[in-house]
């Protein structure tokens, strides 16, 4: 173990230079839960220690942190191939090796901070709490969750190609449920009384009680293969777009330091209660786009189990907590709830922009005709690709216009949609928005050029 | 209780089944819900003046400390710009928002 491995800067250096973070071959990675690219260009300058704003939260430097982070959070949890070992014996290897998890965990702290210290800014506890006015303000919940439509699927069934957008979404919603409470199990371990026994009961539950087909991951595992996806967790690790990592890696981040522990419990009773109803809207959504006998197992249960979770969390956690530790803890209950709910919202805020984008990304083809390259004041960033040449998907901080000078490349907005350019044929990529390019000809040659807020 | 939602940017004053509240800015950043009687008669806080730690009412020039406002202030929770506050009245109790000039926010 090198001891200069503690130091930030060579410590991110190494951690990004890990093979198995590097650019992968293939879209899809089939059994290898190993390797995740991260994507940093070395060229790109990140200062990690200056904390994201909520008003431009998916930039470049938010999705590499969160790939990271995840990769960061997932070296504590046991990942094996369903198939392929030992021929991956040295990926895993490497991925739980001393030195990535020590270059991990040194830049775990600077990474958190970038991608959630806004949640500081952006939300306030304040007032004289008391136990009467937490329980009002908690037991609300449910009752607003009845009849509030789910966003997200109303853009779904109101888009172009509601079946694709559907897959996309069960694709992002993968980069979580297939680890399915790995978050809360941090939690669950050493002594705290009977609330313990209580989460306990919880975990098991989203474990399936030990019956591995009732587990429910294993369920959303079945629900992948139905459409005809790969069950593996992270195959589609380079279609996840920031918003599908913010949601999860919150959890293993307020998890990992048990100084959170009741901002987590307030976060769980939020998740708790409103997941019931996201998962009815999905499950009547699938049925709708794939008929009333289509796979909705595991949103089925959800919305039944999780009724019980919330009253369990309420009842068995959040009352027994606040008799014990009266007051004081409040505050954090609050924050954890407050905290969930806004990263939620702008998970789904995200999806919702990136399909807006899929959907009218021929329109952003088109409206690049009258743009002309002479006014544009930065010089372009010109590229020479070979045949299949790939880039990791990322995001660019400005709006982007890209030219092909020759051969063709294929965009790509999301799983199973290329969008092809010819020579002289141009597309504008709005910022924040996730994409990844493919060389389809022998060679191509193109060029980048920011255009800031001109499109 | 019931519960209140509003949104900072458009209402800065409530009035809760005839108790007035407005949204104090403390130093250093953190906006919280107070009550606008001064605790000696009854005077509007809003329109109070500003100095150092504390706030002077305009009728008798009370000084109420900044900090006795922060202790009993109406529990809050401002996620962005939307304030959500737990006052102690039966739920069908009337409320009426305003957006004011709070003078003592001014100082």
């Amino acid at each position: 173990m090198n001891k200069k491995l503690f130091n930030f800067d060579l410590a991110l250096e190494t951690f990004c230079s890990n093979p198995l973070f590097d650019d992968y071959e293939n879209w899809v990675i089939k059994d290898n839960p190993y390797r995740r690219p991260i994507g940093h260009k070395k060229s790109k300058i990140i200062n990690f220690e200056e904390p994201l704003e909520k008003d431009n939260y998916f930039s470049y430097s938010s999705l590499i942190a969160h790939r990271m982070l995840c990769n960061i959070y997932h070296s504590d949890l046991v990942f094996l191939p369903k198939n392929s070992y030992p021929s991956i014996k040295h990926d895993l290897d490497l991925f739980y090796s001393e030195d990535t998890k020590v270059t991990g965990q040194v830049i775990r702290p600077v990474l958190e901070h970038h991608v959630f210290s806004f949640l500081e800014d952006e939300i306030d506890v304040t007032g004289h709490w008391t136990h009467d006015s937490l329980k009002t303000y908690f037991l609300s919940l449910p009752e607003k969750q009845e009849d509030f439509p789910s966003k997200l699927v109303e853009a779904i069934l109101s888009s172009k190609n509601s079946k694709r957008a559907a897959i996309f979404l069960l694709i992002q919603l993968a980069s979580d449920f297939l680890s399915e409470a790995s978050g809360m199990a941090r939690n669950i371990m050493g002594n705290f009384g009977e609330v313990q026994s209580d989460l306990f009961k919880i975990l098991i539950d989203e474990y399936g009680y030990g019956v591995h087909t009732t587990k429910h991951s294993t369920l959303y595992e079945k629900l992948l293969r139905t459409h005809n996806l790969d069950d593996c967790p992270h195959a589609y690790w380079q279609y996840y777009l920031t918003s599908s990592f913010i949601v999860p890696n919150y959890v293993h981040y307020v998890s990992l330091d048990h100084r959170n522990f009741f901002r987590y419990v307030g976060a769980l009773y939020y998740a708790e209660t409103t997941y019931p109803f996201a998962c009815k809207h999905l499950s009547k959504m699938l049925k709708e786009l794939f008929g009333t006998n289509t796979e909705t197992q595991y949103f089925d249960e959800h919305w039944h189990i999780d009724q019980h979770h919330s009253r369990m969390t309420y009842n068995n956690l959040v009352e027994p907590l606040l008799h014990k530790f009266g007051t004081y803890i409040i505050e954090d209950l609050i924050r954890g709830y407050e905290e969930f709910n806004l990263v939620s919202e702008m998970s789904d805020h995200d999806f919702i922009e990136q399909l807006h984008f899929i959907e009218n990304i021929a329109d952003y083809k088109q409206s690049t005709c009258t743009l002309d390259i002479d006014t544009i004041l930065n010089p372009g960033h010109k590229s020479i690709k070979l045949k299949n040449e790939r880039s990791v998907p990322c995001v660019n901080d400005t709006n982007t216009l890209l030219v092909v000078e020759s051969g063709t490349l294929a965009i790509t907005p999301c799983y199973d949609f290329e969008l092809y350019l010819n020579p002289g044929e141009r597309i504008v990529i709005p910022k924040n928005r996730v994409y990844a390019t493919l060389v389809k000809s022998d060679e191509c040659v193109y060029y980048t050029y920011e255009i800031g807020d001109s499109i | 209780m019931k519960l209140i939602s509003f949104d900072i940017r458009d209402c800065n004053f409530l009035i809760v089944s005839e108790e007035r509240y407005f949204v104090f800015q403390v130093p250093g950043g953190l906006q919280v819900l107070v009550s606008d009687l001064c605790p000696h008669r009854g005077g509007p806080l809003h329109l109070a003046q500003k100095k150092n730690n504390c706030i002077i009412c305009p009728w008798h020039e009370t000084k109420v400390l900044t900090s006795f406002l922060v202790k009993h202030a109406v529990p809050a929770v401002r996620n962005g710009k939307r304030m959500t506050v737990v006052i102690d009245v039966p739920d069908t109790a009337n409320v009426m928002f305003f957006c004011k000039t709070i003078l003592v926010n001014q100082m």
